[in-house]
């Protein structure tokens, strides 16, 4: 990137084909995670795309020289974006006024929470006492990024990298066992 | 380092931090969008596309738009030297106005200059061609109507002036074949860019012209029926004269496959629809509320499947009425089961939806999947309610207007809402450029004030302009045929939330029916009545802080009656709401009056005897569209309110003979015109048994069912029990 390319130059010349993929896994991978639920026919990848029409628009302000990573900076509009959706979605439920000061998710829904706590239980037992998995999730856990696990633990990075992909595999699977006995237990 | 506060964050971080391990890599991004059954080619596909649309947009704020003052050196291009050999110098140069809402769009290129020649019909917006429509197989087209069908396949794009070339309108085809090739279209003085589809659109067109750069009058429909193109070009059909249609014996044939039988008018409009589709005309159905149009489009569904005019038919209706669609297809035509594509599992396959022959869809369907529906040549697309595509801005008009079909029919028995435009909005769809551009139309037809604008003298040229391609029949035109009361039973579908909680309720008092409390059953059931009312009124102060659209997007059934209420206010008349619940009652009361600024009458307990006739006699005595509430049971008998002759029943009552009781209220001596009765009501959920039980009812010749029978109702009740949104029925 030149000092003299303009946030359009830059928007106009940047590879979308692999940003749209990962911008969109990023979006979906959030919302399998987290239990909110997105609006009826609005999907994970549609906020991906949302984010990027907001930048190009101009509507979210992309300054290059603060933040160089594109991807970066779109994925904290997909994450603002998915906030929004999730805050409203709460305030329909709960009643009560939308603020933006409204917290994502530090509501007192039991249900909710039940839910987060078995899901945090199910992991630690999946995890077998694997010292390397309990030690990267609860570090993560704890919004510890992969390189800072790294530095504080004197581990390589790769590692971590790899432990964070075997617990995403454990996660999901959990995750898909919990809804089917959600599911079933409504029926 | 964050500090959490409680679990649900700490989860929220270990959610980020995969997703950023998704975002890392493309390939575990694929794996990641695998995985959640997603197919990353397809949402690239889309994307791209979006991202297309937004270059292509002018919102852009970024003050150093890299577009202005820009020169842009096509020399490098071979294939375009030969345009640059005689020019001023070797470059072209793309001159852009100072700001971007300077830079004309392609339309008002085209109008600049499409305007200035001199075609043998005076206006260039709506070509009269149809002495050539007569014979479709020995005409041809005149390579002038070639050039501006080309044209108007809407992808020439870039508006950039070339300076000091082309003096001549029209190349000669080699020149054409050439200039198209090398993606961009010369003309004037102007170079217009072409996309890859557009370039293939224009290659096949090439080839149907003939040396003279004439075109046979069939291809030429073949082309305009596909709605690529020709927004500034109609074939403006003959007067679909529903008396010439009928009266020609061409059209009169029903298909096997419709079961049942249709009323006498609406065999007119079946052959009438059997014309429009034959002829490649789109039409709009506009009959009166009650007519049975649902009906008259099923029985041409029929017809075209039997008869294999048309592959595939793509309905679209709101989402309220899909349940109701398929039901209907059940009950006229049996054999022909209709692909629902709708919800979080409808397909993401184009060949599936290509190898359906009847598919049914929902406006916001099309906007979500319009990539899926634009892969598709569509034999018919009909739209219900097409009100809903009024505005012609609204994203699900472009949307839909990015569908190609043959022919293009909408259904609504409200074709002008508030202005005229709604007309307008309607007939270009169904019929691109048929009135003009909108701006014409608007010039032409409507002005500021309403009062102006029906004093127009010009407005019986639309009526008669209109009358070509719709037909409408009001209630009093047909009433020999019709029923003075017609029954109108809506199947609803419970949206995915509110069956889940209908859901917990209903296993709730099952737990409790086995355990034998049946006093406690017959509260919960009274429950269940109360929640297919509306969701939230069991939260009384949510219920009277929410506003209309909280409590429509709340309740498929609320929003079922505001569309009804629409269509009756659009045709002046008055009608009767019957709930039992006094907080629906006063919801409707609040949020009606605002929404369509008119006094909202109602009758319930909390109102003295005396006070009630005063109220009757006020609705009766206000002028046009008028909405009273009432208690079925307060207000079930003795009233007379001919005023009114629609009925709706939103509250269904356990009991048919109530609800009949209270449709006499506006269908009964006196009554001159024909009475509406809508049932609204939830499919397998409680309502549904009771609509049932309505109906079956009806057959038995005024048989009352007792509510006091309480053992056979306790059966009842727990039979209707046994309905759960979560099973098909």
């Amino acid at each position: 990137m030149s000092q003299t390319d303009s946030p359009l130059d830059l928007l106009e010349n940047h590879d979308w084909s692999t940003t749209i993929i990962k911008l969109s896994a990023y979006a979906v991978s959030i919302c399998r995670i987290m239990r909110n639920q997105l609006p009826k026919g609005l999907e994970p990848e549609d906020l991906a795309m949302d984010a990027i029409d907001k930048v190009y628009a101009g509507e979210r302000k992309w300054d290059p020289q603060k933040d160089p990573n594109l991807l970066n900076y779109l994925k904290s509009v997909v994450k603002s974006l998915i906030s929004n959706h999730f805050r409203s979605e709460e305030v329909r439920i709960k009643g009560g006024e939308y603020s933006s000061e409204t917290p994502l998710l530090g509501h007192d829904n039991i249900e909710e929470e039940m839910y987060y706590q078995q899901l945090d239980q199910e992991i630690a037992a999946a995890m077998e006492g694997d010292p390397e998995l309990c030690l990267v999730y609860k570090a993560l856990k704890e919004g510890y990024k992969p390189g800072e696990i790294a530095e504080e633990y004197a581990m390589e990075v790769k590692k971590i990298r790899n432990a964070q992909k075997r617990l995403h595999r454990v996660v999901l699977k959990i995750i898909n066992i919990l809804s089917k006995e959600i599911t079933n237990a409504k029926k | 380092m964050p500090k959490n506060k409680n679990l649900i964050d700490k989860i929220a971080n270990l959610a980020e931090s995969f997703a950023d391990l998704a975002a890392s890599d493309l390939v575990e991004a694929r794996a990641v969008l695998s995985a959640a059954g997603k197919n990353p080619d397809t949402i690239l596909d889309k994307g791209m596309k979006r991202i297309e649309k937004i270059r292509s947009s002018k919102k852009n704020n970024y003050k150093n738009n890299p577009m202005q003052e820009e020169n842009v050196n096509l020399d490098a291009r071979d294939d375009l030297k030969f345009l640059t050999q005689e020019a001023e110098s070797a470059t072209i140069i793309i001159e852009h106005d100072k700001y971007d809402s300077e830079i004309l769009s392609a339309e008002e290129v085209f109008s600049t200059f499409i305007k200035k020649q001199p075609f043998r019909n005076s206006s260039y917006q709506n070509l009269k061609v149809s002495d050539e429509v007569k014979a479709l197989k020995f005409h041809k087209i005149t390579k002038e109507l070639c050039f501006i069908i080309k044209m108007q396949a809407e992808y020439a794009k870039v508006v950039p002036v070339i300076k000091g070339r082309q003096e001549n309108i029209f190349l000669n085809n080699n020149t054409i074949q050439l200039t198209i090739k090398s993606g961009y279209y010369i003309h004037k003085e102007v170079c217009f860019f072409l996309d890859k589809e557009s370039l293939v659109f224009a290659e096949s067109f090439l080839k149907d012209q003939d040396q003279s750069g004439q075109m046979a009058l069939g291809k030429a429909l073949s082309y305009f029926s596909k709605r690529n193109c020709l927004r500034w070009i109609t074939f403006n059909p003959d007067i679909l004269d529903i008396k010439k249609i009928t009266g020609s014996n061409v059209y009169s044939k029903e298909s096997n496959l419709f079961i049942r039988d249709l009323y006498g008018y609406q065999k007119e409009g079946l052959q009438w629809l059997q014309y429009c589709c034959i002829n490649r005309i789109g039409g709009i159905l506009g009959d009166d509320m009650g007519l049975g149009k649902t009906a008259q489009t099923i029985a041409l569904i029929a017809w075209l499947t039997e008869t294999d005019v048309f592959k595939n038919i793509l309905i679209v209706v709101p989402g309220t009425l899909i349940e109701n669609w398929r039901r209907e297809f059940a009950f006229f035509t049996p054999d022909i089961v209709p692909y629902i594509h709708h919800g979080t599992l409808r397909t993401g396959s184009v060949k599936l939806l290509e190898t359906q022959r009847v598919v049914i869809t929902s406006y916001s369907m099309i906007i979500n999947d319009q990539f899926l529906f634009n892969k598709i040549n569509w034999g018919l697309v009909l739209l219900d309610e097409a009100s809903h595509i009024k505005n012609p801005n609204s994203e699900r008009r472009v949307s839909l207007k990015n569908i190609s079909a043959n022919v293009r029919i909408a259904m609504t028995g409200t074709p002008v809402e508030n202005s005229l435009v709604d007309l307008w909005s309607l007939v270009d769809y169904v019929n691109p450029g048929y009135l003009g551009t909108k701006e014409a139309f608007s010039e032409r037809y409507i002005r500021k004030d309403i009062e102006k604008t029906l004093q127009e003298s010009s407005l019986s040229n639309l009526r008669k302009d209109i009358s070509h391609i719709m037909l409408r029949r009001k209630k009093e035109d047909v009433l020999d045929s019709l029923p003075i009361k017609i029954d109108i039973h809506q199947a609803l579908e419970l949206s995915f939330p509110e069956a889940q909680l209908y859901e917990q309720q209903r296993e709730s008092i099952l737990s409790q029916a086995s355990a034998g409390e049946k006093g406690h059953i017959l509260k919960l059931i009274q429950d269940l009545r109360q929640y297919t009312t509306h969701p939230l009124l069991s939260e009384p102060n949510k219920l009277h802080n929410s506003d209309i659209k909280d409590l429509s997007s709340s309740s498929t059934k609320f929003k079922r009656a505001l569309e009804i209420l629409d269509e009756i206010r659009s045709s002046q008349e008055k009608v009767l709401i019957f709930t039992e619940y006094l907080n629906m009652i006063d919801v409707f009361k609040r949020t009606l009056s605002s929404h369509y600024g008119i006094e909202i009458f109602n009758i319930d307990g909390r109102m003295e005897i005396n006070e009630r006739q005063q109220s009757i006699d006020r609705f009766t005595e206000s002028k046009d569209f008028g909405i009273m509430v009432l208690n079925p049971k307060t207000a079930g008998m003795g009233l007379n309110i001919t005023a009114a002759n629609h009925v709706i029943h939103y509250t269904r009552q356990w009991n048919p003979a109530l609800e009949e009781q209270a449709t006499a209220r506006a269908y009964r001596n006196k009554q001159t015109k024909g009475v509406n009765v809508y049932y609204l009501f939830y499919t397998n959920t409680i309502e549904e048994i009771i609509d049932n039980r309505l109906k079956a009812k009806t057959t038995l010749s005024g048989e009352v069912i007792s509510i006091t029978d309480t053992e056979t109702s306790m059966q009842e009740y727990l039979n209707a029990l046994s309905k759960s949104p979560f099973k098909n029925p």
